[in-house]
């Protein structure tokens, strides 16, 4: 039971970040708690809001939702049931009454002081589209095509394209995804390994792999290369052909791949 | 092309919510436009869940053509039922009333007239901001990818959205059906999901969120109303600098606004903080109309399910503890009785989803 308290306590933490907002609301609270008089709204911004922050902290409420809900990591969501933002600008807005105009540059610089801008997160990057989508995908997935229509296009493609590619064109098929490249999964993956984690692209032991007859025609016919990557030989050697080229990126298609699904499909409907 | 797409955008996105809205916001006390938009939503929600879960689990790989050639009369046939009864109940007359009386009031007070000008600026300046910045997130692979199969395929949760391989239908995710909500709206409105996603849905939900928080404001602070643009600007202050963690419900909604758990956090649970304020604010006036007001509680509880199997649960104790509260409060247990039957839809849900969890796809 001292751990489950401990876990809870835990993800009200990690919930707090690096600002004071998490403060901030339990300030406003308190302060209503003591000064609002009208009964409808102490029910809704003081009573309810309690009553679910008791039910967050019951280790009754914790192992159910554990054990029967979902998972631990998601604990912090029920954190989402309590009106903050609603109740932190009610508080201000009733401070504030007398002495607005000073009082409103007060609450937001308070505010401002005790969060932190959303876009000052490093991920947060300029859009080069409408789709938000970097736009070398945008150019090397145009270019992938099946020679034979109706067949899907499978393609290899770098980390930082997994998780775009089928977001701009959900027809290309990856040989490998998300769930292979997300360390905290921890999928094994034999495609993943040797075109993506090795630290020499050995073009032998991925084509061995991606034109597999096992495959059927799901082998393989493109595969995107970043131009500094460090290869054993020229993929031309190999019977990559260059296709395009966009940011730093060169597309390969793979024409043996390519005549191998054109000899499985010989005399069936496809070819006609 | 463009011309046809930005009209079918506002047609679905806001004429079509509002005008449903009128269905069941028309007999109540406290009804306005406001409400029609954020009650026509939760409609359009819920009917969405009522066709696809159904073509979802019956038809062959989730057939999505079946969704649109369902779907699109059910809404028509709402929009025009909402618009009849809120005409017969005279309610359209009240809504030119109540815009003219709130835009002049605003306009004729120049402390007002400055305060909703900055009000408006800090939701334009968010609104530039969502559209020219991009905030990373994986999980958009998921779900971002599961709309537009759907919409270049035909096709609901038949394949892997990483890989594009084959695969059994995803039930943890498969009755949470906003991306497919996302799907249809991007079909009939001709727009690729992905543009849809991350250029056009931020521009609707977080000024609809801005407008559910506003409306909160509005009935609580009936006897200050000239604070409500003060509490409009700290809201969005709230907002902008709400990612203290990447936990906040604020962080969602920037980052992830078209994901089916960003809208349960800052759609849903703010609309069932402002149902449980509409049941309170009936119970303390002694009207005796009430069912109404309940009815709005249903219906949130019932559209928790498309955004997230989480956002029932978050919708069931929301709603719990609001009728135990104010059981105590009134003195009057029929209020919870009432409350644990507005919970009956989310009840529902889970034993669905329960079931297909442990006995799996198609065990019917």
């Amino acid at each position: 039971m001292v751990d489950n308290i401990k876990d809870v306590f835990r993800e009200l933490w990690q919930y707090r970040g690096s600002g004071f907002l998490l403060v901030l609301y339990i300030a406003a609270l308190i302060y209503l708690l003591i000064v609002e008089k009208n009964k409808r709204n102490r029910y809704l911004v003081c009573y309810v809001p309690l009553c679910i922050l008791l039910i967050y902290i019951s280790p009754v409420y914790y192992r159910i939702y554990v054990l029967g809900i979902d998972a631990v990591g998601t604990y912090y969501r029920n954190l989402w049931m309590l009106p903050m933002a609603v109740t932190v600008a009610f508080a201000s807005c009733s401070v504030i009454y007398r002495h607005r105009r000073i009082g409103a540059l007060v609450i937001c610089a308070v505010i401002i002081l005790c969060g932190k801008f959303t876009y000052s997160a490093v991920e947060s990057v300029k859009a080069e589209n409408a789709y938000h989508i970097p736009q070398y995908v945008c150019d090397l997935v145009d270019e992938m095509d099946q020679d034979i229509e109706g067949v899907e296009v499978y393609a290899c493609v770098p980390l930082e394209m997994v998780f775009y590619t089928r977001q701009y064109d959900s027809s290309i098929c990856l040989i490998y995804g998300r769930e292979a490249v997300e360390p905290v999964w921890g999928y094994e993956n034999e495609y993943y390994d040797a075109y993506e984690t090795a630290e020499v692209l050995e073009w032998d032991e991925v084509l061995e792999l991606t034109r597999a007859p096992e495959r059927g025609i799901g082998v393989v016919t493109y595969f995107v290369v970043p131009k500094d990557r460090n290869m054993d030989s020229d993929p031309a050697e190999h019977g990559l052909t260059e296709i395009a080229r966009s940011g730093d990126y060169i597309l390969y298609k793979d024409t043996v791949a390519s005549e191998y699904i054109k000899e499985v499909l010989k005399d069936t409907l496809y070819m006609e | 092309m463009i011309i046809y797409q930005i009209i079918m955008c506002i047609l679905i996105l806001a004429v079509i919510p509002v005008c449903m809205g009128m269905n069941v916001v028309s007999g109540i006390r406290q009804r306005s436009l406001v409400l029609c938009l954020i009650y026509g939503y939760l409609l359009m929600m819920v009917s969405f869940e009522l066709v696809t879960v159904p073509i979802l689990l019956l038809t062959d790989y989730g057939n999505f053509k079946y969704v649109l050639w369902i779907y699109t009369p059910i809404i028509i046939f709402l929009s025009l039922s909402g618009l009849f009864l809120a005409n017969k109940k005279g309610f359209l007359p009240q809504i030119r009333t109540d815009v003219n009386k709130t835009v002049l009031g605003v306009i004729k007070n120049r402390e007002q007239l400055i305060v909703w000008s900055i009000a408006f600026v800090l939701l334009a300046v968010m609104l530039v901001l969502v559209s020219t910045r991009v905030i990373f997130d994986g999980d958009d692979a998921y779900y971002v990818t599961q709309s537009l199969i759907a919409q270049q395929k035909g096709s609901m949760y038949a394949s892997d959205p990483y890989t594009g391989k084959a695969t059994a239908i995803d039930m943890r995710h498969a009755l949470a059906v906003f991306t497919m909500w996302i799907s249809y709206v991007g079909t009939v409105c001709k727009v690729h999901t992905t543009i849809l996603c991350h250029s056009i849905l931020p521009l609707v939900f977080i000024p609809f969120a801005v407008i559910i928080y506003a409306k909160t404001g509005a009935l609580l602070l009936k006897d200050k109303k000239e604070m409500l643009g003060y509490f409009v600007i700290f809201i969005e202050i709230f907002i902008m600098f709400g990612r203290v963690s990447m936990y906040t419900p604020e962080a969602f909604l920037i980052a992830r606004t078209w994901q089916g758990k960003a809208v349960a956090a800052n759609i849903l649970i703010p609309i069932t903080i402002l149902g449980l304020f509409l049941v309170a604010d009936t119970y303390y006036s002694d009207s005796n109309k009430t069912t109404p007001v309940w009815i709005l509680l249903a219906l949130t509880n019932a559209a928790a399910g498309v955004f997230s199997s989480l956002a029932v649960i978050f919708a069931c104790v929301m709603i719990g503890s609001g009728g135990v509260v104010l059981a105590i409060l009134k003195r009057k247990v029929k209020i919870v009785v009432n409350a644990c039957l507005c919970c009956l839809p989310g009840v529902l849900y889970m034993l669905l989803y329960l079931y297909y969890m442990y006995f799996g796809w198609r065990s019917l």
